[in-house]
């Protein structure tokens, strides 16, 4: 049954309703000319500028395009809203036209009153008389806000994408449901993993330094519960086995207060922690070399005070038993004169091993200076000679000086001397009486003085050879049993020739004797 | 006639210097004491001695500083010995440049020793 017109009517001003209060923009296009189906795109999209103007629309439509009524549009042409030369328009309409003339949820980008770009959401269709399209209804969405907002988001993209390169910082993305890890190309050269290398998160925490996985878990599982971000140091193993570290941040993001997603960044840090161990390990070496000093100075000052406080008791002891021995303050009997010899003589040993460790101390300080001068070694050698003159006359040995009869070099004589009187009491105490010791000084060379001090003494066993001149050092023979010191004296020697840059060396034969050869530096 | 010459024993060791006036006394000579430099400098401007024994270690003002504060020259005939318990070669440089005529040991001495010495340096 044909409608009536009040049905008509009222059917269309429904439709009018409807069209006029859409919230979408509602519009049909009309075309001046068919446009044959058959023509190439390109030719139809031509004709589509050249033809087509708004016959209909709506109030939504209008506004979309800073219009306050519908009116001005009509009768517009499709070129005054899209933007012909734009490619992106090129493709819409293809598109249209490939789709058979029926399109939903294309993009198109146009302007407005103001000749401002908006982009619209389109779902259209074409309709066709015959192999002609004759109209086009469509409807559309603005999604310019949206459409600039993911713009932006895309530039932010890019820029970050630049900037992590430009810092050589890696991004990753993790996807806590579906376990997907994501890995940029940047950071897999930050673990030394290819391009193409599958990765997750088991093969991520064996890369993970050991030392530092607990940290790693523990800062990471906090951002899963909080949605913080978190930033820390940790050390890495790439598959080729260095050891790196890296600055590494990240956050998870909640949905529900449950973790859904993690992404992160990371950059190697090496030069920056070595630069920071440099210092540190600057830092120590400072704080030792400070503490040394301190500790130098403190055991010169130490020496000092106790060269001045042990001696000084023994020295009064000293005083007031001479005296006594002297008989000052009256008669001594004869028993009473052995008892006070005893104790002088104690007293005496006392000095003598203060004396000792007190030149030890001396010597062995960094502190410790020679004080040169150009000196005869033979006048040195023979002053040690007459030094200890009783001691070779209470054993009746024999000593004698060959080689140079002068020979000038520069020494510190008070050390040289010492030296000296150390090798000769040796080889007098290690020998028999009635033996000789024999001294002799010759250049070896132009540039070296060489004096060796020979003995037919009890002689050195090889394994001690090597320690004879350590602190503290006495060795066992025959005559050891007989004889007192505090094993020092060699050890004063190799040191007094060492700072003189020379050198010393000892031949020996158990029961041949020994010889001493020091060389000195002309 | 002859006066007997003068000694100042400057030492903080009370057990010492009592020691070495007893020696120096026995041996003939006039002996002045002192407990610390600045007691020994005021007796050297008051005695004017012919030799002093001088300590290193002493408190208030110590040997080395008696030696910096005092002008020589003024006492063409005071001997200084500088009589110590420090035996190192560049406390004895030191004190040598300071003006001091003789740097001895203290403990390697004997009562005869010290006679000798100063008896040496008159």
């Amino acid at each position: 049954m044909p409608k009536s017109d009040s049905e008509k009517d009222d059917s269309r001003e429904r439709y009018q309703a409807f069209i006029q209060n859409s919230s979408e923009g509602i519009w049909r296009f009309e075309l001046d000319e068919p446009i044959s189906t058959s023509l190439s795109p390109k030719e139809q999209i031509k004709r589509m500028y050249k033809y087509a103007y708004l016959a209909e629309t709506n109030m939504s439509t209008a506004k979309m395009y800073g219009y306050r009524s519908v009116k001005p549009l009509i009768g517009m042409r499709l070129g005054e809203f899209l933007i012909e030369s734009d490619p992106q328009n090129k493709e819409y309409l293809e598109a249209f036209i490939a789709s058979g003339y029926n399109l939903t949820q294309v993009e198109s980008h146009e302007r407005d009153k103001w000749g401002k770009d908006k982009y619209f959401l389109n779902s259209l269709i074409g309709i066709t008389e015959g192999d002609y399209l004759v109209r086009a209804w469509g409807t559309q969405q603005d999604v310019t806000e949206q459409k600039a907002a993911s713009q932006a988001l895309l530039m932010s993209e890019e820029r970050l994408q630049l900037a992590l390169q430009a810092s050589s910082m890696g991004l990753w993305e993790w996807d806590v449901a579906t376990n997907e890890l994501y890995w940029s190309p940047e950071l897999r050269k930050i673990y030394g993993v290819g391009l193409r290398e599958p990765i997750d998160f088991v093969k991520y925490m064996t890369m993970i330094h050991p030392e530092d996985v607990e940290h790693a878990n523990e800062v990471a599982g906090e951002s899963m519960k909080t949605g913080e971000t978190y930033q820390f140091e940790h050390r890495i193993i790439r598959p080729d086995g260095s050891v790196h570290w890296l600055l590494g941040t990240g956050r998870a993001y909640l949905e529900d207060g449950k973790p859904v997603r993690m992404v992160g960044t990371s950059m190697n840090i090496d030069a920056v922690k070595q630069a920071q161990e440099l210092r540190a390990a600057n830092d120590e070496l400072k704080t030792e070399r400070a503490e040394l000093l301190a500790l130098n100075r403190a055991k010169d000052e130490f020496i000092a005070l106790a060269s001045h406080q042990l001696r000084t008791p023994a020295t009064a002891v000293k005083q007031y038993i001479s005296l006594l021995l002297n008989e000052v303050v009256g008669p001594v009997s004869d028993d009473q004169l052995q008892y006070l010899q005893i104790a002088f003589n104690s007293n005496e040993r006392q000095l003598r091993i203060i004396n000792d460790l007190l030149k030890t101390a001396q010597i062995d300080s960094s502190l410790y200076t020679l004080h040169k001068d150009q000196h005869d070694m033979v006048a040195i050698v023979r002053s040690a000679i007459e030094e200890l003159e009783d001691t070779f006359d209470l054993r009746s040995q024999m000593v004698e000086v060959k080689g140079l009869e002068k020979a000038f070099i520069e020494v510190d004589d008070s050390e040289m001397r010492l030296v000296f009187i150390n090798l000769l009491d040796n080889a007098s105490k290690y020998s028999y009486p009635k033996t000789k010791i024999v001294i002799s000084i010759h250049k070896k060379g132009a540039k070296t003085l060489e004096i060796s001090v020979k003995d037919k003494g009890v002689g050195i066993n090889k394994q001690d050879r090597a320690r004879i001149f350590d602190k503290f050092t006495r060795v066992d023979n025959d005559l050891s049993d007989t004889v007192t010191g505090t094993g020092l004296g060699l050890y004063w020697v190799e040191r007094i020739v060492g700072l003189h840059n020379g050198s010393i060396s000892v031949e020996s034969e158990r029961g041949k004797g020994s010889t001493f050869n020091i060389r000195l530096p002309l | 006639m002859n006066l007997p010459k003068t000694v100042l024993v400057v030492e903080d060791e009370i057990v010492l210097q009592d020691v070495y006036k007893l020696i120096l006394t026995a041996g003939g000579y006039n002996v002045h004491t002192a407990s610390n430099g600045v007691e020994g400098l005021r007796k050297i401007k008051a005695v004017k001695p012919d030799v002093v024994l001088l300590d290193l270690f002493m408190p208030q003002m110590d040997g080395k500083e008696l030696l910096r504060n005092i002008d020589l020259s003024g006492y063409p005939n005071t001997r200084i010995i500088v009589y110590s318990n420090l035996s190192d070669k560049t406390t004895e440089t030191e004190v040598m440049n300071l003006g001091a005529h003789d740097f001895v040991l203290k403990s390697s001495m004997t009562p005869n020793d010290l006679l000798e010495l100063v008896k040496k340096h008159l």
